[in-house]
């Protein structure tokens, strides 16, 4: 008797996670407002992003003060961004809105449900940004609301 | 008779509501049939005509069908008409469908309920907490057991503008202090009066203008920006409400004042390749409530690197111990480490106080935690504080278990044992503290 059909299923549980992980986040952007700046580099953008969205900080590199947007936090596109760009999880992040509100009075960023009030939000008001399906942002041709970040061409070192 | 009435087609009856395309069919129609009765036509204008009738024929059967069509979707059960294709007509009804939800929600919300606004202000947010202690505490010689402490505390921020932002916190407290009746003050403990009045007290009152992240200035009643557990202050964000004994009694001034009336200059440096790492620095002077003559100076710089979850920090403050005693300045120093990562969240402080005319102080503690789920926390801290007195240094051992049901909950568990020491390091008696802990956000 040999022990080589053992290895199949340890194969399976070893490798599951890395294919549990492999999710593709290709469909998700964020848009800002046409007036903002990123840095050039990938991960300096998305360390900008997130100390923009955390309100640590409340300019962008150009100056412009900063307005973040959420999604629905049952979303696929908030999830994704939360993982990939604040890199928290949804307990975590309420823990530090809460902190924040008791210790600074600042509140978590107003959440917009809809993808095109969403977008037309964006475009109105300089310093706005937020997360958004690609698909969405495509359908809806909003001028104003432009794509700074690419969660899937910019955060390759995370995935 | 007027002539309208002989009037086969009266003009009256066709033009409200007939398309213009109807009404020039019917005169083609009036002409050709008086053509038709003219028997001097040439035959080849009657197939002309004739041809000309059919086409006629097949407009008005095209327009009758638009106007059913038309008239059925007016009374709204029916397909929709050729112009509106099943991809737009989809993209609409999605789009009502959405804003719909949109206006429910916001109905659901307000409904015929008036909004609150600021007089003048850009934004104004309003919430607060309420917290409330239970505790049984088991003495040497005395057991007592009382539902000893409820805080309310309303907190309110606005923006004036895009630089300009205020931030209060007001709190109702009802407190009944733990005493301790024998004539050592460590075997027989007592809550004092649970019917004490309600204290309030403006904890924090502070405008701030900012000018960019490195730079604001903020004035009024601020939180001492000094250590981890000061700053972070509120039972909401606290494992044990009872923050660790040096910064025992709430207000007090045991090795630094808890809060300054005066100015806080703070702000935010980005360092690394990509900006990842922070240095937040405070540099402040104002004022202890007992001690309102003279002011306290202090520095506090903080270094977190990256998102590694690490923080490290280092504090200075000096001021006076006693506004009657000239001289008696103290000058405290000190750091702290955060680690807060994943499941494991560790905290630690250590000061010193040099007094040249009091007790030197020394008080340090270390809180190990435990992300047992994301909702239940496990954590331990040992504190020692020595107040300078040769017959107090203290040691309290706490033993917790927190769970947040929601967000906005957080209900505690927890076990205290305090021991005081006499002069040479041996224990002399000691307490242990059972409590219940609730704190709910708004």
């Amino acid at each position: 008797m040999t022990k080589k059909f053992s290895v199949i299923p340890l194969l399976c549980a070893v490798l599951w996670p890395a294919i549990a992980l492999s999710e593709p986040i290709d469909d998700i952007v964020i848009v800002a407002n046409n007036a903002t700046e990123l840095p050039n580099d990938p991960e300096a953008a998305r360390i900008k992003l997130r100390q923009m969205y955390l309100k640590q900080s409340r300019a962008w590199p150009n100056g412009v003060d900063t307005q973040p947007f959420a999604r629905p936090s049952e979303s696929d596109v908030q999830r994704k961004f939360e993982e990939f760009i604040l890199m928290m999880n949804e307990d975590e992040l309420a823990a530090y809105w809460l902190r924040l509100k008791q210790t600074r009075g600042e509140t978590r960023p107003k959440t917009i449900g809809a993808d095109r009030i969403f977008l037309r939000q964006i475009a109105r008001k300089p310093g706005t940004f937020g997360a958004i399906s690609r698909e969405s942002f495509d359908g809806a041709q909003v001028d104003g609301a432009v794509i700074i970040f690419d969660l899937d061409a910019d955060t390759e070192l995370e995935k | 008779m007027p002539l309208s009435r002989l009037n086969p087609f009266p003009r009256a009856k066709l033009r409200p509501n007939t398309p213009r395309s109807l009404r020039y069919l019917t005169s083609t129609l009036m002409i050709a049939g008086s053509l038709g009765f003219a028997t001097t036509a040439h035959a080849n204008d009657i197939d002309q005509l004739r041809k000309d009738l059919d086409d006629a024929r097949a407009e008005i059967a095209s327009l009758r069908e638009m106007v059913e069509t038309l008239t059925i979707n007016h009374t709204g059960n029916a397909p929709a008409p050729e112009f509106v294709t099943a991809d737009n007509k989809d993209v609409t009804d999605a789009r009502i469908e959405e804003l719909e939800e949109i206006v429910t929600d916001h109905d659901d919300k307000l409904g015929d309920r008036a909004l609150v606004t600021a007089f003048d202000a850009v934004t104004f947010d309003l919430g607060g907490f309420l917290h409330a202690t239970s505790s049984i505490v088991i003495g040497e010689d005395n057991t007592t057991a009382s539902f000893n402490q409820q805080v309310f505390e309303l907190l309110a921020h606005a923006d004036l503008s895009a630089k300009w932002e205020l931030f209060i916190a007001q709190a109702f407290i009802r407190n009944g202090p733990l005493t301790f009746t024998d004539p050592d003050g460590v075997r027989s403990p007592e809550f004092e009066n649970n019917n004490s009045p309600v204290a309030t007290d403006t904890v924090i009152a502070w405008g701030q203008y900012h000018h960019n992240d490195a730079l604001n200035v903020q004035f009024g009643r601020y939180i001492t920006p000094v250590g981890i557990i000061n700053v972070e202050h509120f039972p909401a964000s606290l494992l044990d409400t009872a923050q660790p004994m040096f910064l025992r009694p709430f207000s007090g001034q045991s090795l630094f004042s808890n809060f300054l009336n005066g100015v806080n200059v703070n702000g935010s440096i980005y360092t690394g390749d990509a900006g990842e790492n922070t240095v937040e620095y405070s540099v402040f002077g104002g004022f202890f409530s007992g001690n309102a003559t003279n002011p306290s100076l202090g520095a506090r710089v903080r270094y977190s690197l990256g998102q590694s979850g690490l923080s490290l920090g280092a504090n200075v403050i000096t001021g006076d111990r006693n506004e009657d005693i000239d001289g008696d300045r103290f000058t405290t120093v000190g750091a702290d480490i955060l680690y807060d990562k994943g499941r494991f969240l560790f905290k630690s402080e250590a000061f010193f106080s040099n007094e040249p005319l009091g007790d030197n102080k020394r008080a340090f503690y270390v809180q190990p935690a435990f992300r047992v789920t994301p909702a239940l926390i496990g954590f331990y801290r040992f504190d020692y504080f020595d107040d300078g007195s040769l017959a107090d240094p203290r040691i309290e051992h706490v033993l917790g278990i927190v769970h947040n049901p929601v967000a906005n909950v957080r209900l505690r568990a927890l076990y205290r044992h305090n021991q005081f020491t006499d002069s040479i390091g041996v224990v002399e008696a000691a307490t242990d503290t059972f409590q219940i802990q609730t704190t709910l956000n708004f």
